[in-house]
C-alpha cells in the first residue's frame, strides 16, 4: 500500500471518489499533493502524537493522510492542529470510538472549539448551522478520517438504523459572550487555552423558552427538555451537553447561576416520570442494571455527566445534546 | 492527478495472537453482541445447529455491552476454545 495514488487524466474526480466507496455524498476537494503539502505546513513538533489506531479497521493514519481527509472535507490550512486534537480526543479509550462507530443509535463526533483554539471559528448565531467554513469543514474532515482509515463506512461497519444530519459534520465554537469561563476550565484546563472537545452525540434538541424571564424559568423548561423517554441516556448513561444561548445564559447568571449550579439543579429535576416508559422499557432499563429513582428515573449517573456551554447569537433557544450513552466528553489541548 | 490516498494507514505491526493458535476443544460458540434479539437469534441457530448438524450444544458469550466492541481478550479466548463461532448482531 503506497500513500500516493495516481489519479486517470480522463477520469471525473467525483465518480472516481463514487467508484472506491469514497467520501460523504458531498463533493469533496482532491488531495493533491500540493493541496496536502499546504495543510501540513506550520505543524509542530511531536504533531503526530496523538495518532492512534482507529477502529473498525485498525489502521493509524499518518499525518498525511489526515491531512488529505482535511483537504477533502474543504478545510483551509492551519485547521490541522485542531483537527488532530480532535482526532486524538475520540481515540481516547473514554470516547469508546468503536461502539460509536458501529452503533445502530445514530450519534455522530461533535467537536466543540474553546479558548483560544476558537480563531476563526463561530460560536455566535447559527453556530450549529452553516455559515462558517471552519465550523463546517472541521467535522467533516474528522468523520472523512473515521470513514476512510477507520473504515466505519455506512451500511456495512456503520450499523447506524437512520443516521443523523450530525453525521456529515458537528463542530462549533463557544460563545465569546459567555458570562463564565469556558467549558475547559472546568475540566483542568486554564480558561482560554486551546481546547477540543468531544463527544459521541444527537444532534442539538432545540429549548425554546420565550415565556420564562427568570433563572429558575428557563432551567425548569431545560430539566423538561432532557426528561425524554427515547434518550439512549435514560439507560446506557453518559454525558449530555447543555448549550445555552447567550440570551438564557445572561438571564441564568444574573439570577446567581453558574455552570456547576445549573447542573446540580438539573441533575435534581430533568427526571422521568416511571409510569412514561412503557412496560417493555423498564425491563430493558432493569437488564441495563438502571432503576428509578422513587418515582421517576434519572438522566445519567450523577450532576457531574450534565456539561454546561454557552454558544449561539440572539434569542430565547438553547440546545441539549443528548449522547449515545457509552461514551465520554473527552477534552484535548491543541498542540500548536 | 497524484493525490495523497485519504485511506492510507499503518496496519498493526503484529496482528496474529499466540491465543489463537492453540487447538480449539469445543464445537460451537455463539457470540452476541448483547442486545436481547441477538439472544433470541443465537438460541434459534444453536438449535438447529445441534439438531440438524450434531454441533454444539452452542456456549454464548457477550460483549462488555451492547455499547462496546468484544474485547480482543474475548476474541482470543473464544478463537482458542472453539472450532466454529456464531456472530449475532440482533437488535
Amino acid at each position: 500500500m503506497t500513500e500516493t495514488l495516481d489519479v486517470p487524466a480522463d477520469a471525473d474526480w467525483e465518480d472516481w471518489v463514487d467508484d472506491r466507496g469514497w467520501g460523504d455524498g458531498l463533493p469533496t476537494v482532491a488531495p493533491t499533493e500540493d493541496r496536502v503539502d499546504a495543510m501540513l505546513q506550520g505543524l509542530p513538533d511531536g504533531a503526530a502524537a496523538g495518532l492512534a489506531a482507529l477502529p473498525p479497521s485498525g489502521l493509524t493514519p499518518t499525518l498525511r493522510s489526515v491531512a488529505a481527509n482535511a483537504v477533502m472535507a474543504g478545510c483551509v490550512p492551519g485547521m490541522l492542529p485542531v483537527l488532530l486534537a480532535a482526532l486524538e480526543a475520540v481515540s481516547t479509550p473514554a470516547y469508546n470510538l468503536h461502539g460509536t462507530l458501529a452503533t445502530t443509535h445514530p450519534c455522530a463526533p461533535m467537536v466543540l472549539v474553546s479558548g483560544s483554539a476558537r480563531a476563526g471559528f463561530h460560536g455566535g448565531g447559527n453556530c450549529f448551522g452553516p455559515g462558517n467554513r471552519r465550523n463546517a469543514t472541521l467535522g467533516r474532515a474528522l468523520s472523512l478520517v473515521l470513514l476512510h482509515v477507520g473504515g466505519a463506512r455506512p451500511g456495512t461497519l456503520d450499523r447506524s438504523t437512520q443516521g443523523s444530519p450530525a453525521k456529515y459534520t458537528f463542530s462549533f465554537a463557544e460563545s465569546d459572550e459567555s458570562p463564565w469561563a469556558g467549558l475547559p476550565s472546568r475540566r483542568g484546563f486554564d480558561d482560554g487555552e486551546p481546547v477540543v472537545s468531544v463527544m459521541a452525540a444527537e444532534p442539538p434538541h432545540n429549548v425554546n423558552d420565550h415565556g420564562s424571564t427568570t433563572g429558575d424559568g428557563i432551567l425548569t423548561t431545560i430539566a423538561g427538555t432532557m426528561a425524554e423517554t427515547g434518550s439512549n441516556n435514560v439507560y446506557v448513561r453518559g454525558p449530555h451537553l447543555l448549550v445555552l444561548g447567550p440570551e438564557h445564559a445572561a438571564t441564568l447568571h444574573r439570577d446567581g447561576w453558574d455552570p456547576v449550579s445549573i447542573r446540580e439543579h438539573l441533575w435534581k429535576t430533568a427526571r422521568i416520570p416511571v409510569e412514561k416508559v412503557s412496560p417493555g422499557n423498564r425491563e430493558q432499563f432493569v437488564e441495563w442494571g438502571v432503576k428509578p429513582d422513587g418515582d421517576a428515573y434519572t438522566v445519567s449517573t450523577g450532576p457531574e455527566q450534565l456539561h454546561v456551554a454557552v454558544a449561539g447569537g440572539a434569542g430565547k433557544h438553547s440546545a441539549w445534546i443528548p449522547s449515545f450513552g457509552g461514551t465520554e466528553l473527552v477534552s484535548v489541548r491543541v498542540r500548536r | 492527478m497524484r493525490i495523497v490516498d485519504p485511506t492510507y494507514g499503518l496496519a498493526p505491526a503484529d496482528q496474529e495472537s499466540a491465543a489463537v493458535t492453540a487447538t480449539p476443544t469445543d464445537d460451537l460458540c455463539g457470540l452476541s453482541n448483547s442486545k436481547p434479539g441477538a439472544t433470541v437469534l443465537l438460541e434459534t441457530v444453536g438449535r438447529r445447529l445441534f439438531d440438524d448438524h450434531g454441533l454444539g450444544p452452542m456456549s454464548v458469550a457477550s460483549k462488555p455491552s451492547a455499547a462496546a466492541g468484544a474485547t480482543p481478550e474475548l476474541l482470543d479466548h473464544l478463537a482458542a476454545q472453539y472450532r466454529l463461532a456464531v456472530v449475532a448482531i440482533g437488535d
